[in-house]
């Protein structure tokens, strides 16, 4: 039973002497070798000291622990049970009791106690130590008789503190400074005088003059100082932790009244040995330690277990950490300090030595959180659990609900994730910053940008956390990459298809050459260091800005972009970039279009790389809608309104639809000009009102029409007709047939192409422009149009031979109208049909499924107007022949009829064209709905036609001649 | 991944603020602690309603949008309080029922109660629109919608989630009327909402199928409607992108539909005219409603083949104003930064005797989130009046209530806009670092995701000074135009913010919340497919 009761003993002692990681001699090679210079033993008091020593008022930060530690393992000073009270002030009793361990005279303290105790009688408030300690002091020297019978006072209330010894009261400095001076005589005193040391005392002239020597003495060798004013105070007391510091101070002078030595030296390797043996068992740990000398000390704890009789431990206090522990936890690599006695080669004290700000992490699962207290408690691997007190902002109560910060989040205690691992980082044993770590990892996906990727040769170079480089290698052939398309950001297939064999179709599946620089990559490695598996996701961002230029060389287009705050930037549009508009994919982006980019973006230490990923033209948003003109009368500042006199917009026609005032919202970014110069709007209201004119551009903002752009022109207002630019320098200098010198479009010029502002080195040559200028030479507008054509609809009247329902129909011949005759040719064509393919008569439009060769409905034989995109078939239309012409120039529109001016019709027999009136040349169009429209190469509907059109109009017959005749026009062709 | 905690904080800044109805009622369910966490949070914050969604009524059609409030109404009508009724707007609606557009204007009247800030529970809303004398000949629309909304709170998010109870509609166009069948129609829209310090953004989607019956037969709307939006006390803006398909005996017809609104306020600069007046000129706040409906027809239906394919309707609409007080920034006559400075004193964004605002000096941190909190106009409670019974709640030893800047750091670290130091202080009346400044902005904005993910790098120049919990917020402000290279290319984060430049940045900042935003979600989504 013994033997078993021993061995599980053994057992949990050689579990607990367990090292976290048992390296040996790892710091220093030759320890073990070299012979020791002395072996150390621990002390069988030490035991019962560690567990006094640790006192539930000095926390391991406290300022003092070394000091209290120390001076309690020498046995100098003395707790109460399991506090020291650091904080109560020095009583004159603690001094002297302290004062005569230091001198080691406890014993001779002991028999004077007892010796007295026999004395007195009553059994006294005063203890057999405390009466020992005041005798030994009287006999010593350091208080008078006198102040000894006042010590010995039963009632010390009595007693006036101001003339008489009241030994329970704090110690004066003054006299603590002369009791040391008396303990430790000429030792005491530094050689050489320091007489100035005490007139930097700023109260010195306070000191009792008869102690001005020990005060000086005091403050010279370092035993009490003053405070950081420069006062001693000599009459204030020390708090006991103070006093456990003198002890420190003092140590030179202490040791060697104690027979002990300090040393130094750095735990290098432990040896554990047991014995067992049939008096009993043992366990010894030889700590070596490489002393700062250079010999080896070996610091020795024994623990002996004799079948009969107590077992014993020679132990020492070690102070690690802040916590008063035994030899046992002393580590390899830790340097200590420590005290031996030379006469019996004992152990005193040791401690562990640390950087000035001790850093360090520690993990383990949480365990609880106590706000009250303000700890943290973790428990490690071995199930055992460590607290730590926390850091001010580390935790705190919200109201009622307590919470503790974690990684920089608030996390109530109710939600703390309990049980799984945290780091907790400490500063000088106070934990500051606790990070959730989680559960232990298994698998091992690490993150990085890519710099460089070369699938040719098969390295990728990737940037870590820390922005540090490290090239890696990769099979090109087998590298398994998954790449999110950024058109589709979602992964459908999820995380499956790494986990087992997937089959189905991944979008994601990639190759290594998509994934680029600036890619945010998850990527393992296999056992050579090899890249084999990769996900990859770009950055996107959406841009949005004005095109500039986008020119084409080499089958790359290259673009700059002006964003809004006026920043540009290039971009490279290689073939492969998608381009939109409105929903449909369109071409290149033209100089003035507003587009929207999604751009990869990527930040690598030493260039971003930024590629554009997919282009949408926009469509509507920036779009001029009119050009307005007039004088300038002012400006609401409240309403963000411009006030225009006299204002005309700028039709066909030219500047039209006057009004008197015109109030028109401004946008918020509008940029006005004085005639070459950008100025502010205010310079504007406040100098160019009232004179010459202004010049509007208004663009359709989300909500309405808003002023873009003004100018003020101070020249005449004087508009030319549409004509086609001849020739255009690139630098707004361009000319035009009506003028004979050439015209300037500067920065102020409103220069609109097609819809779309933009500015005079876009005016072309070739294109078809409506100028209005500003006074010598100078182009206050410029509006760019579309060229007038009506060549992509053709129109063909044709008798039907045959139809195939909803797919084609022939005709057995047919009249082409060209310029203002029917060509008649009998050629059998045929045209197919879509749905799309509008079927309209007089009445309606029909559904083209009615267009059939049977039933009564059958259109076999009839003739129809068609309108025919190449040989489809836009439009099917039952109309009468239209055979006459009329022509001119609309100036009026209602909902069914258009009014013309100039009309002119042919007369039959001499073919020459006649105005319908000489005073009153106006004719009236009424269109049904089986009209023909065509304007600009389209089919348009009546909407489209504007005031100023140049129309022809074929209708069945004229009406008497007269001004204001109605025809019927079952086809109009928009000229100019 | 951290947890993060469920209780609410403080009434956080999720629209409409709700007037706290007496003691206790922010709080959680906890409420057993009574009087003197009560009495902590009794506040004077104001019930004004702000924009939000279903202001345009859900059908896609547009209204002029809800008034900010101005800033002496807002203190007025806290002294007054009152409870948000039912709202009235102009509105305005598309019509393709009839297979050509047609503008229907009339009254949109929504009757809405707000969600509390419980984390789960339900509210009725309600619209109703209707003809006025406005309204076009041969055009009406009458519609009755009764919506029951279940919500619930997930941390700073909050899920709405319509169910209809009632639904009654008749339109009229081109003289043709149309009656909704209700048992064949369906109604479902969901909305997610989260809310940050300065801005709270949502998105939401509504699925609809309206079917009509007419004279001349069945006709169904489908709509998806996507839409996004935003308020904050500067701007508000919600942009819908739908896409409606309309189904008729004859014919379909397939187009886009884009209404959006914006509401924002905005600051004018007058001079005096007389010399002889005591203060100089000063700023008017003008509130400026925007609204317009894009619409572009895709499929134009057979019946109607010439008509125009797109078009845009809006709402006119008055700017109202209000004088800002002038502050006297003679002092500063000639700096650079005098506007900038005169704006904040204007809007109240810096307090107090203005000549105390040197612009070479240096700016401290209790100052810069004094200033940043008035700016995003957080809920503050005011300094607790008596001091007897009352809990003082301390969480940063620097920060007492002695301190006026005390409530306002208080409120912009319960919604998590400043944090402090480690260490636990504040560091009240230390200098601000730039960096700093910037992660304190862009967190209220909860914009960080505008830089890279993640930001190992940036493109300064000097990317290594910046600390790595500021670089990705230091890409964001970049992208926003709060912050730019300078002319060597660098950032200079570690450098501390002089009055001046932290009067430039929150400048800059509202002008952001102002008209950045506001462009990003209605010119930004408008133009494009």
């Amino acid at each position: 039973m013994r033997k078993i009761l021993a061995s599980a003993v053994l057992l949990v002692i050689a579990i607990a002497f367990q090292p976290s990681m048992p390296i040996h001699g790892a710091t220093d090679d030759y320890i073990l070798n070299s012979a020791p210079a002395s072996i150390y033993t621990g002390r069988p008091e030490a035991k019962d000291m560690i567990s006094a020593l640790d006192f539930s008022d000095v926390p391991g930060a406290h300022w003092a622990k070394d000091a209290i530690t120390r001076a309690g393992a020498l046995n100098i000073a003395k707790g109460y049970d399991k506090e020291y009270r650091p904080g109560s002030p020095a009583s004159n009793e603690d001094v002297l009791a302290f004062i005569l361990r230091m001198l080691n005279m406890e014993p001779q303290a002991h028999a004077a106690g007892v010796a007295l105790e026999s004395q007195i009688q009553d059994s006294s408030t005063l203890d057999l130590w405390t009466l020992g300690y005041l005798s030994l002091a009287s006999q010593q020297g350091f208080i008078t008789p006198a102040e000894f019978t006042n010590a010995l006072i039963q009632d010390q209330a009595i007693l006036d503190p101001s003339i008489d010894f009241v030994r329970g009261a704090p110690a004066p400095r003054e006299r603590i400074a002369s009791w040391l001076a008396h303990a430790f005589g000429s030792s005491y005193t530094p050689l050489g005088r320091t007489e100035q040391v005490i007139y930097s005392l700023s109260d010195w002239q306070s000191i009792s003059p008869e102690l001005v020597p020990v005060v000086e003495a005091s403050l010279a060798n370092g035993a009490m100082s003053a405070d950081p004013s420069g006062r001693f105070n000599p009459r204030g007391s020390i708090s006991r932790a103070e006093l456990a510091d003198i002890a420190k101070r003092l140590d030179k002078i202490l040791l060697s009244t104690l027979g002990a030595t300090k040393k130094a030296g750095t735990v290098s390797d432990f040896k554990d040995s047991q014995t067992s043996g049939t008096l009993g068992q043992g366990v010894t740990r030889d700590l070596y330690v490489r002393v700062s000398d250079g010999s080896v000390d070996v610091l020795r704890y024994t623990m002996d277990r004799p079948l009969s009789g107590q077992p014993s431990e020679l132990d020492a206090v070690v102070l690690r950490e802040g916590q008063v522990q035994g030899l046992g936890e002393l580590r390899e690599g830790d340097k200590i300090e420590y005290i031996v006695r030379d006469s019996d080669k004992k152990i005193l004290y040791a401690q562990v030595l640390t950087p000035d700000l001790d850093m360090r992490k520690v993990y383990g699962k949480l365990k609880s959180v106590d706000t009250v207290k303000g700890t943290i408690t973790i428990t490690d691997a071995n199930d055992k659990d460590y607290s730590y007190s926390m850091a001010k902002g580390m935790y705190g109560v919200d109201g009622i609900l307590p919470w503790l910060r974690l990684d920089v989040t608030k996390v109530g205690l109710p939600e703390l994730p309990l049980g799984r691992t945290i780091e907790i980082s400490l500063k000088n044993y106070t934990a500051d910053k606790a990070r959730l770590i989680g559960e232990p990892q298994l698998a091992d996906y690490r993150l990085g940008v890519v710099a460089r990727n070369d699938p040719q040769l098969g390295t990728m170079t990737l940037m870590d956390q820390d922005a540090q480089l490290n090239e890696f290698r990769y099979y090109p052939k087998t590298l398994v990459v998954e790449k999110q398309r950024y058109y589709d950001p979602e992964d459908e297939v999820g995380f499956v298809d790494q986990v087992m064999p997937f089959f189905k179709f991944d979008q994601n599946d990639a190759l290594p050459l998509d994934v680029r620089p600036g890619d945010v990559v998850c990527y393992t490695l296999d056992p050579q260091g090899y890249i084999d598996t990769l996900s990859a996701s770009e950055n996107y961002q959406t841009r949005f800005g004005k095109v500039m230029e986008c020119q084409t060389y080499d089958g790359t287009a290259s673009m700059l972009v002006e964003y809004e705050d006026g920043r540009t930037q290039a971009f490279r549009v290689p073939a492969l970039v998608f381009r939109s508009q409105a929903g449909r994919p369109s071409g290149l982006p033209q100089n003035g279009d507003w587009v929207k980019l999604t751009v990869s973006q990527a930040i690598i230490p030493g260039q971003t790389v930024e590629s554009a990923k997919e282009i949408e033209i926009e469509k509507g948003g920036h779009d001029i809608s009119s050009i307005v003109t007039g004088r300038l009368a002012g400006i609401d500042p409240i309403q963000r309104e411009i006030i225009v006199e006299s204002s005309y917009r700028l039709q066909k026609t030219g500047w039209s639809e006057p009004r008197q005032v015109s109030r028109l919202k401004l946008d918020d970014q509008v940029q006005c000009f004085d005639e070459s110069t950008q100025v502010s709007l205010e310079y504007l209201a406040k100098h160019k009102k009232r004179q010459g004119n202004v010049y509007l551009a208004l663009r359709n903002s989300f909500s309405g029409e808003r002023v873009q752009k003004i100018s003020f022109r101070s020249g005449r207002r004087e508009p030319l007709d549409p004509d086609v630019i001849l020739s255009s320098n690139g630098n707004g200098t361009f000319s035009v047939a009506a003028s004979v010198f050439p015209l300037n479009a500067d920065e102020g010029t409103i220069v609109v192409r097609q819809g779309r502002l933009t500015d005079g080195q876009h005016i072309l040559p070739a294109d078809y422009a409506a100028v209005s200028l500003a006074g010598e030479g100078k182009a206050a507008v410029v509006e760019i149009r579309p060229t007038p054509n009506f060549k992509g609809v053709q129109i063909v009247r044709g008798r039907v031979l045959q139809v195939a329902d909803n797919e084609n129909f022939r005709v057995e011949s047919m009249a082409v109208l060209s310029n203002d005759s029917w060509i008649y040719t009998p050629v059998r064509r045929l045209f197919s049909i879509d749905a799309d393919t509008l079927l309209v008569d007089a009445a309606s439009i029909r559904p083209i499924s009615e267009f059939i060769g049977y039933t009564e409905n059958t259109a076999l034989g009839k003739v129809y107007n068609i309108a025919l995109e190449g040989a489809k078939a836009l439009r099917i239309i039952d109309a009468p022949y239209a055979r006459t012409t009329l022509r001119g120039e609309i100036y009026k529109i209602a909902p069914d009829s258009v009014s013309l001016k100039s009309a002119s019709y042919v007369e039959s027999p001499t073919g020459v064209w006649k105005l319908t009136s000489s005073t009153n040349a106006t004719a009236t169009v009424t269109i049904p709905k089986n009209s023909l429209i065509a304007k600009n190469g389209a089919l348009v509907g009546p909407d489209q036609l504007e005031i100023g059109d140049n129309v022809r109009v074929m209708t069945d017959k004229l009406p008497a001649i007269e001004a204001g005749l109605t025809v019927t026009g079952y086809v109009l062709l928009v000229q100019k | 991944m951290p947890l993060k905690s469920q209780a609410p904080e403080a009434p956080a800044r999720r629209l409409p603020l709700q007037r706290p109805q007496g003691a206790g009622e922010a709080l959680s369910a906890k409420g057993a602690l009574g009087f003197v966490i009560s009495l902590f949070f009794i506040s004077a914050i104001t019930t004004t309603v702000l924009a939000q969604s279903g202001d345009m009524g859900y059908f896609t059609g547009i209204s002029e949008g809800r008034r900010l409030p101005k800033t002496t109404e807002e203190i007025v009508k806290a002294a007054n309080g009152a409870k948000a009724a039912a709202s009235l707007f102009v509105y305005k609606e598309v019509i393709l029922l009839s297979g050509k557009p047609v503008v229907f204007e009339g009254m949109l009247e929504v009757t809405n109660e707000a969600p509390a800030q419980t984390s789960s529970g339900s509210y009725n809303k309600s619209l109703r629109v209707y003809p006025t004398a406005s309204t076009a000949q041969g055009v009406s629309i009458m519609r009755t919608v009764n919506f029951l909304v279940n919500y619930r709170r997930e941390n700073k998010q909050l899920i709405e989630d319509y169910s209809v109870t009632s639904w009654t509609e008749t339109i009229v166009a081109d003289s043709a009327s149309f009656t909704l069948d209700q048992r064949l129609s369906s109604f479902d829209a969901s909305i997610l909402t989260e809310t940050n310090p300065a801005v709270s953004y949502y998105r939401g989607d509504i699925s609809r199928r309206a079917v009509y019956g007419s004279d001349s037969g069945p006709s169904s709307v489908d709509t998806m409607d996507s839409f996004y939006g935003y308020s904050s006390a500067w701007s508000a803006t919600e942009a819908h992108k739908a896409d409606v398909t309309v189904s008729a005996p004859d014919w379909q017809m397939h187009a886009l539909l884009k209404p959006a609104v914006s509401v924002r306020k905005i600051l004018q600069y007058s001079k005096n005219e007389p010399d002889s007046i005591s203060f100089e000129g000063n700023y008017k706040e003008l509130f400026q409603n925007d609204s317009g409906l894009n619409y572009n027809i895709l499929t134009v239906p057979r019946i109607y083949p010439d008509q125009p394919l797109s078009g845009t309707v809006s709402i006119p609409s008055r700017n109202t104003f209000e004088q800002l007080p002038s502050p006297d920034v003679s002092y500063l006559k000639g700096h650079f930064a005098l506007e900038d400075i005169r704006k904040l004193f204007s809007c109240k964004i810096l307090d107090g005797i203005p000549k105390h605002f040197q612009p070479n000096q240096q700016m401290t941190r209790g100052q810069f989130v004094t200033a940043l909190t008035k700016s995003i106009k957080l809920p503050v409670e005011p300094l607790p009046k008596e001091t007897r019974n009352q809990v003082q709640v301390i969480v940063f030893p620097d920060v007492t209530s002695s301190r006026k800047e005390y409530p306002y750091i208080m409120a912009a670290y319960r919604n998590g806009v400043a944090i402090g130091r480690n260490s636990g202080n504040f560091f009240i009346d230390s200098p601000l670092e730039r960096q700093e400044a910037i992660c304190i902005m862009i967190r209220s904005l909860g914009l960080e995701k505008l830089g890279l993910d993640p930001t190992v790098a940036t493109y300064f120049n000097d990317n290594d000074d910046i600390a790595s919990w500021a670089k990705r917020s230091a890409i964001a402000a970049a992208r926003l135009g709060l912050v730019e290279k300078d002319d060597q290319g660098n950032l200079r984060p570690n450098d501390f913010v002089s009055k001046a430049e932290a009067a430039a940045m929150l400048s800059r900042f509202l002008d952001y919340m102002r008209n950045g935003l506001a462009d990003d979600y209605s010119e930004h989504i408008v133009g494009f497919s």
